[in-house]
């Protein structure tokens, strides 16, 4: 006897709604996807960036394990650096005490394991609070929790980026918050305080959006507001959002510090065609340019269906739209990414297509609406039951090839030897920055950096060092190193007069010393000691990290606290209302007095060119050409430094003198011509000096923007060196330029020298 | 016992079996990453060796920074990220064609700079603060 359709809706149903039987299945469908991560943790993934934040959790993880300490300042990587400052560890996640007793390694595969069963669960409740589809929801899980980003990720080392997995419960908890249920707000807390602990600088702003939208999309909705509970709603998430600031505190505190002292810039005008954007999402990964964002087009087919759930599926038609057109980057005319991009903290993310994430996420509950809307309507006739018995086997075969596309990304991975540890003590060496993974078992600390902001380093750090600890003055004395920690040193000195201890590790704010005054010279770190004998402990304390961590810890006794009154006093409870609002703003109350009662000094941006020269000067040289062109924007071309000919390397460098005096897009460039004999070099840059847009640079200051050419292979006679400026990220054109009087300039471009490369020298 | 009441009971029993599974999998997946083998060990480089490979590597250091000086004018950062990657590869056809692991050539290259301190210019042992490039599209 065949099962009725009925029936399997029956099972289905009880399936999807029974936790144990449904985690059962995503934990099972978790671990055949994981199964190539986990079998590939004996080596190391050889990529750069996987060396790279390989480094940040196994730094993390000895410094837990090995000293005990918690992972707040890792000395071995870029000359020490603040670990909760930099935005891609994962260290201020739980996870890390997974890494500190099984090694980042094989802790990772594990994670994998864990965020890819979060991700399906959390997908599930989102879509059936959704669709009101258990089965639907049930079955639509893996398509987003096994979506090809996230193994593509593993397999370039960016494990940080499952935290995009998390959505689903932001967006749920969200919902219920706004319904009024407290453990919403739990949700969206807990869930960003993860996203942001295991780090990544994508999840978390492009989570924030969605949540923002489904806010909007719940207060406006039919059922709260004709229940009358809109007013109660805007109570609960005005709330939650200020228990998910308080709860995220111990890691955005230290960003946002650190991120104001060393800015991440991110120019350039990324666009993908629609094509490309479909080839990324729904080709199978079969070579290596496609389907990184794998979302099976199987799913696409159950998602048709969803036009049978009419006005539910509009909204994440909509999204699921508005991602596809994020994605595109510039290619859309107009562009949504680049608008998103002059909003704060937008600005810096470069890549567009990673909205394909999210798009996965509004296909996958379109995806769970069809199935449903077929199912339910297999009881209506022969032709219903036939395209609801396809849409299952289409389900049961989708998760299949999801399955095998994910393993499929994941096994990309170029595998190497792990590094095998070396006893010896701390010292800092220049390092590798395509090769940092090799550094941390041999005990060294690569100077050498490659991060994706300006991480605040000395340019005194040295690799060559006979000792990491000395003394400013040599003939001063005597330093000699008694106890080595990650956050806590200790070192003996002898000072026959006033010197300074230095450290070969960049200065922090938060190092304190338990002798002389802590100071930075040249952004190292260094003790100012009077003469005599000194047993010197110096410690990391950050005011953020600590001050962070407590802040966090009072937001999530408020909504202990909350909890607590609403169980004992049910209706008559602060939860939703202006008193919640309180208790939620009570830890940052709490922070606002740690930021006025614990005095740290403050780390401010040193603004520098890509040649270490400051960008900022107070007069113009002697030797400055003075140009005085101005453009239709207000920018003007003050002066220029053009050297008559190539210095003995071939090198040509130039400064250009540049004052900003109003509002500049933030497309406007630089652009730079060399033309010379036949041909013609270009020097374009969008961003003055490497660091920051005319649009962000401070007014009226003169700006000392400098470049250089390399005139190696330049033909020898005179090339005339040609600059203006042009929207560089808009539609290309140039500014209109004019002299001091006013008159317009042909070509719009200024002559500002010229360079004489004399002949080669005959071999 | 009534129909529900056993039907009840039964998908009980199903939701405690789901649980066991579920767990079973975490344990599974425990397992396997705490217990997949590492790479076979292999020979090391004597003390000897590992004089010869640092001076090797910086004798080749002037010609990586003088490339990396043109591939990247003026731009102090992007010349020693350049370096670092000419550095790299030279390291890994050394640790290939010696037959060792790659982190014994990196220690030789750092055991030289130590014992040439302080190590004088056309070489470096000093690297330029982090200053990515905005553009990499």
């Amino acid at each position: 006897m065949r099962p009725s359709p009925s029936t399997l809706l029956r099972v289905l149903y009880r399936i999807a709604t029974t936790a144990g039987l449904r985690l059962a299945f995503f934990g099972l469908l978790a671990l055949v996807a994981a199964w190539e991560p986990l079998s590939q943790v004996g080596r190391t993934n050889d990529f750069r960036d996987a060396h790279l934040l390989y480094a940040y959790e196994e730094a993390g993880a000895r410094t837990v394990a090995t000293y005990g300490q918690a992972p707040l300042w890792n000395p071995w990587t870029c000359g020490g650096q603040y670990a909760l400052g930099s935005p891609q560890t994962r260290v201020a996640s739980p996870t890390v005490l997974l890494s500190a007793a099984l090694g980042a390694h094989r802790a990772e595969a594990v994670v994998l394991w864990l965020f890819l069963v979060l991700g399906m669960e959390g997908f599930y409740r989102f879509a059936r609070q959704r669709t009101g589809s258990a089965a639907g929801a049930l079955v639509a899980a893996p398509f987003f929790g096994l979506a090809g980003f996230t193994a593509h990720a593993w397999s370039l080392g960016w494990l940080n980026f499952a935290g995009f997995l998390l959505l689903p419960w932001l967006l749920f908890g969200t919902r219920r918050a706004a319904e009024g249920h407290l453990e919403g707000a739990a949700l969206v807390a807990g869930g960003f305080a993860l996203q942001l602990g295991f780090g990544s600088s994508y999840p978390v702003p492009m989570s924030a959006l969605f949540v923002a939208l489904e806010a909007v999309r719940t207060l406006v909705s039919q059922p709260v507001r004709r229940s009358g509970r809109w007013r109660a709603g805007v109570w609960a998430l005005g709330a939650t959002a200020l228990f998910t600031l308080g709860a995220s505190m111990f890691r955005l505190w230290p960003l946002v510090e650190t991120m104001r002292s060393a800015p991440r810039i991110m120019a350039g005008t990324p666009s993908h065609s629609l094509e490309t954007v479909g080839r990324e999402l729904l080709q199978f990964p079969s070579n290596a340019d496609v389907g990184h964002f794998f979302f099976l087009p199987g799913a696409l087919v159950l998602a048709l269906g969803a036009v049978l759930a009419r006005r539910r599926a509009a909204y994440p038609a909509v999204l699921a739209g508005l991602c596809l057109w994020l994605a595109s980057g510039y290619a859309a005319k107009p562009s949504l990414f680049a608008a998103l991009r002059l909003l704060p903290v937008f600005g810096t993310l470069r890549y567009p297509e990673r909205f394909l994430v999210p798009a996965g996420l509004f296909l996958a509950e379109l995806a769970a609406l069809g199935f449903a809307a077929l199912l339910l309507r297999s009881t209506r006739g022969r032709a219903w039951k036939w395209a609801s018995g396809v849409a299952c086997a289409l389900a049961v075969a989708g998760i299949a090839v999801q399955v095998i596309g994910f393993s499929t990304l994941a096994g990309r991975v170029t595998l190497v030897p792990t590094p095998i540890a070396v006893d010896q003590p701390f010292a800092q060496t220049r390092g590798n920055r395509w090769a940092q993974g090799y550094f941390l078992p041999l005990n060294r600390g690569s100077i050498a950096c490659g991060e994706a902001w300006p991480v605040p380093m000395s340019e005194r750090l040295r690799g060559d060092l006979p000792q990491e600890e000395y003394l400013e003055d040599p003939g001063a004395g005597t330093a000699r190193r008694v106890t080595w920690t990650p956050n806590r040193l200790e070192v003996d000195v002898d000072a026959t007069r006033p010197t300074a201890l230095l450290i070969n590790q960049n200065w922090h704010p938060g190092w304190k010393s338990s002798v002389g005054e802590v100071v930075s010279r040249e952004g190292l770190l260094g003790v100012t000691l009077p003469a005599g004998h000194h047993r010197v402990e110096l410690r990391f304390l950050p005011r953020s990290g600590l001050g962070g961590t407590a802040v966090s810890a009072l937001a999530w006794g408020g909504l202990a606290l909350l909890a607590w009154a609403k169980r004992r006093r049910g209706g008559a409870s602060p939860w939703p209302g202006p008193r919640a609002v309180a208790v939620a703003a009570l830890p940052l109350v709490a922070m606002g007095a740690m930021w006025v009662g614990w005095h740290e000094p403050e780390a401010m941006p040193v603004l520098r060119n890509t040649d270490g020269s400051l960008l900022g000067t107070a007069e113009l040289p002697a030797n400055a050409r003075v140009i005085h062109g101005r453009f239709e924007r207000p920018v003007e071309l003050v002066a220029a430094q053009v050297p008559s000919a190539p210095d003995a390397r071939g090198i040509v460098p130039v400064v250009l003198y540049w004052q900003v005096r109003g509002k500049v897009p933030r497309s406007v460039g630089i652009w730079v011509h060399v033309a010379g004999p036949g041909e013609r070099k270009t020097a374009d840059h969008a961003v003055v000096g490497g660091t920051f847009f005319f649009r962000d640079a401070p007014r009226r200051a003169l700006l000392r923007d400098a470049f250089a050419l390399s005139a190696k292979d330049w033909e020898p006679g005179e090339w005339k060196v040609l600059v203006g400026l042009w929207y560089a990220g808009d539609d290309g054109a140039r500014l209109k330029a004019f002299t001091d009087d006013g008159t317009p300039v042909p070509e719009d471009r200024f002559e500002v020298g010229t360079i004489t490369v004399p002949p080669k020298p005959k071999p | 016992m009534t129909d529900t009441a056993t039907t009840r009971v039964r998908w009980r029993r199903a939701s405690l079996a789901g649980w066991l599974a579920f767990a079973l999998c975490g344990v599974t997946a425990g397992v396997r990453a705490a217990t997949v083998a590492p790479a076979p060990e292999r020979k090391h480089l004597s003390d000897v060796e590992r004089v010869q490979v640092g001076r090797a590597a910086a004798a080749e250091e002037p010609t990586w920074r003088a490339q990396s000086l043109h591939n990247f004018p003026g731009d102090h950062w992007s010349q020693d990220d350049d370096f670092s990657a000419a550095e790299r590869s030279w390291v890994m056809g050394e640790a290939q064609r010696r037959d060792v692991p790659v982190e014994e050539v990196f220690r030789a290259i750092d055991e030289e700079l130590h014992s040439s301190s302080p190590v004088q210019p056309p070489r470096k042992a000093t690297a330029a603060p982090c200053k990515p490039r905005a553009f990499y599209d």
